[in-house]
């Protein structure tokens, strides 16, 4: 035959034999359909021929032509099947591919749960890193504590023996070792009574023009200068103090010196002295933000910088020439009791991305993907905190974004102090971190730049703090004279010998507790010191209460057993 | 200690994929899986009606071809004894050429349906594939969800465990470390040393 007859691939074959899917048989049903065909009409054109009076011998040619035809294409329809069974064999194995990829795929899950894992095994180290310092930190004190009670102890003992053969006199015939009993004491107090209280007197007439001394100077330094919230609230503190003193209920052992005492206290105008201090020590908190003011002189110095095009962040060397102390104390007062920054390493660790700078923690509380709801919710309305850094706002851990995300955290500190942020004025204080715009509302108004503002109060802040811790010294001193002086009168014993300042000391005996303590173990035989504890003990005083402890350290001296 | 959920496994080896330990279904992933089944189900009942239809267009072609070659036939020989050339070369030619036209015919009707029941079947493959990366793809997210859920949920634990412990023991030292500065100052002062 001329005609060519092409052979299936043995390849393809195997894959058709191999794949045996619906297509593949489809064109082996119709090769055998075909070929069945093939018989029928190949005989029943020979029949036909025979029947037409064809000669034997010529009824081959009848059929010839057919069988051609049939050959070719059942080799044509072998070739096609041949082909869909590669093709299904293919998809096959590209689906075990895939199958196969996916399977490896499950094995990279470990890696996204670690993934996952990871900031809170991060956290956790954080939290008990702090847990642990929190506690050594207690565990220090304490022990610091300890060292310094045993070198007092110790001292005072070395005094103590130092003293035995010499001392002892002083305290009238009836004395003992030194040491003031009872009655010794009330005689004491009843033959030394004028000349102590004209004492007092003298010491109270002098702390009274030393107290109005220092009430004028605050009442002008208050009116020319801004004190901080800490030296206003000191100043409240002291005045606080004398309001408590002279409201003090009067105790029967003190009761000539203590009313001197309350005299030199409760001059006219000291309550209404120490509201005053109170109320500009409020309003200097609302109205003068320190973090603000720190912030704003940062950032007033970092501005330059930053404005510059050909630097599109803040560098390690950038914030190492704005100076470390700047930097620092607007991070420190940023985060109040957060990390302190000491260096130029801390400051990188803070602006350039060891997470724990921001703690974990304050990084869930702001939601940095989008600060300008997170600014929104805070404070109302107005332009989230930006810097003036052009370029490169896309990138995560910049200075832009540490700052940005500071001034939003503190805002929220601000307002869980009290502050209400969305008062324009410190919402203003607050968004406008570069100072460019507040200082141009603020010199359109006549007023001071913020770098002005900043200078003129660190000036007269350090003024008013020199000339106030001058007075406040002299002052404290003059009175803690008197406390020292009335203690001693009334108990006869030394002031130095206890850990507790003046103050507290003429506190504590001025207590009911005091009173009580003394009733209990006066006019008894005491075998020696420890009795009296123990007495006092009974009594419900408690050694581990540092203000009880004292209280029965003072009385068990006085008994002088 | 609980038996493992392997109703995903076995769902998924419905769609020839084969995923050992498949994680535990969830209401989605089980309604997605009965989407899937359900497009396949679908799928398949179309591919048997398309292949249906092919084979009766065949039989009904094949049939068509017999009723007009015995025509064609019919015609042909009565031309030929008209003519009184029956038993002539020229017969034997055209009735040859006749049963050609035929075989042609017929073998390209078996050729369509071959090439159509194969489309089909094709077609309905790549369906099937297309399901199957689909089911795998969400069981893997499944898994991967799943897994970071539970590592979360256990490492939260064990922060919550260590920090505790780390709490109660930074308390135990610092009451320790009272305890002792409470003894000493009690010596103190019952010494009769200032503390």
């Amino acid at each position: 035959m001329s005609t060519n007859i092409p052979s299936a691939d043995t390849a393809l074959l195997h894959a058709q034999a191999k794949a045996g899917p619906a297509g593949v048989e489809a064109y082996e049903q119709a090769k055998k359909e075909l070929a069945a065909q093939q018989a029928a009409a190949a005989a029943a054109a020979q029949a036909e021929a025979a029947r037409r009076g064809t000669p034997d011998a010529a009824l081959g040619v009848a059929s010839a032509g057919l069988n051609d035809m049939y050959a070719r294409r059942l080799a044509s329809m072998t070739e096609a099947g041949a082909l869909a069974g590669a093709q299904a064999e293919q998809r096959d194995a590209r689906m075990a591919d895939y199958s196969g990829a996916v399977g490896q795929a499950r094995g990279l899950i470990a890696d996204q749960v670690q993934q996952t894992i990871a900031p809170i095994n991060a956290e956790t180290d954080y939290r008990i890193k702090a847990l642990t310092r929190e506690g050594q930190n207690a565990v220090d004190k304490i022990e610091a504590q300890m060292r310094l009670d045993a070198a007092r102890a110790a001292f005072e003992e070395a005094n103590r023996g130092g003293r035995g053969g010499g001392g002892g006199g002083g305290g009238g015939g009836s004395s003992s070792k030194g040491k003031l009993n009872d009655g010794d004491l009330q005689a004491m107090l009843q033959s030394g009574g004028q000349s102590k209280m004209q004492r007092a007197r003298d010491t109270a007439a002098a702390a009274v023009q030393a107290t109005r001394k220092v009430q004028s100077s605050r009442a002008h330094t208050a009116a020319n200068t801004q004190y901080s919230p800490q030296q206003m609230m000191r100043m409240g503190d002291r005045a606080g103090l004398a309001k408590r003193q002279l409201e003090k209920k009067e105790s029967p052992y003190v009761a000539p010196d203590r009313s001197a005492t309350a005299a030199a206290y409760g001059q006219p105008g000291a309550a209404s002295r120490s509201q005053a201090a109170l109320e500009a020590a409020r309003r200097q908190i609302s109205t003068f933000d320190r973090m603000t003011a720190g912030r704003n002189r940062a950032i007033q110095q970092a501005a330059p910088l930053a404005a510059d095009p050909n630097r599109s962040m803040i560098s390690p060397g950038h914030l190492a020439a704005l100076g470390n102390s700047s930097l620092g104390a607007l991070y420190g007062q940023l985060f109040g009791s957060g990390q302190p920054i000491r260096s130029a390493a801390d400051i990188d660790r803070v602006f350039m991305g060891d997470p724990f700078a921001i703690s974990p923690a304050d990084q869930r509380r702001v939601n940095m993907s989008n600060a300008q709801s997170e600014w929104n919710a805070l404070t109302g309305n107005g332009r989230a905190p930006s810097v003036p850094m052009p370029g490169r706002r896309d990138v995560p851990g910049t200075a832009y974004d540490a700052l940005q995300e500071a001034m939003i955290l503190s805002a929220i500190d601000l307002q869980n102090e009290g502050y209400d942020v969305t008062e324009p004025e410190v919402r203003n204080a607050l968004s406008k971190v570069s100072g460019n715009y507040y200082d141009e509302t603020s010199t359109a108004r006549g007023g001071l730049t913020g770098q002005e503002q900043v200078d003129l109060s660190r000036d007269q802040m350090a003024e008013a703090n020199k000339a106030s811790e001058t007075n406040q010294d002299e002052a404290v001193t003059l009175v803690e004279q008197e406390e020292r002086d009335a203690f001693t009168s009334a108990t006869g014993l030394d002031s130095a010998k206890y850990a507790q300042r003046p103050d507290q000391l003429v506190e504590i005996i001025a207590s009911p507790t005091f009173t009580a303590a003394l009733e209990a173990v006066q006019g008894k035989q005491w075998k020696n010191r420890d009795a009296i504890v123990n007495e006092l003990v009974k009594n419900d005083l408690r050694l581990s209460d540092p203000y009880e402890r004292t209280i029965i350290q003072i009385v068990a001296d006085m008994m002088n057993v | 200690m609980a038996e493992p959920d392997n109703s995903m496994t076995s769902l998924l080896s419905r769609f020839g994929v084969d995923y050992a330990d498949a994680p535990a279904p969830t209401p989605a992933t089980l309604a997605f899986m009965r989407g899937l089944g359900l497009s396949l189900d679908t799928m398949t009942a179309a591919k048997d009606k398309q292949v249906a239809r092919i084979k009766d267009r065949t039989t009904s072609r094949m049939g068509d071809i017999d009723v007009a070659n015995e025509r064609t036939k019919t015609n042909m020989l009565g031309d030929l004894v008209r003519r009184g050339v029956l038993r002539s070369g020229e017969s034997n030619t055209r009735y040859g050429q006749q049963a050609e036209n035929v075989a042609r015919q017929k073998s390209d009707a078996l050729r369509a349906q071959a090439e159509g029941i194969d489309q089909a079947e094709f077609g309905f493959n790549t369906g099937a594939d297309s399901l199957r990366t689909r089911a795998l793809e969400t069981v893997l997210g499944a898994e991967t969800s799943q897994a970071q859920q539970a590592a979360a949920l256990k490492a939260q634990e064990d922060s919550y465990k260590r920090q505790d412990e780390a709490a109660e023991l930074s308390y135990q030292r610092s009451k320790e470390a009272e305890e002792r500065a409470l003894k000493a100052q009690e010596d103190f002062l019952k010494r009769g040393l200032g503390i």
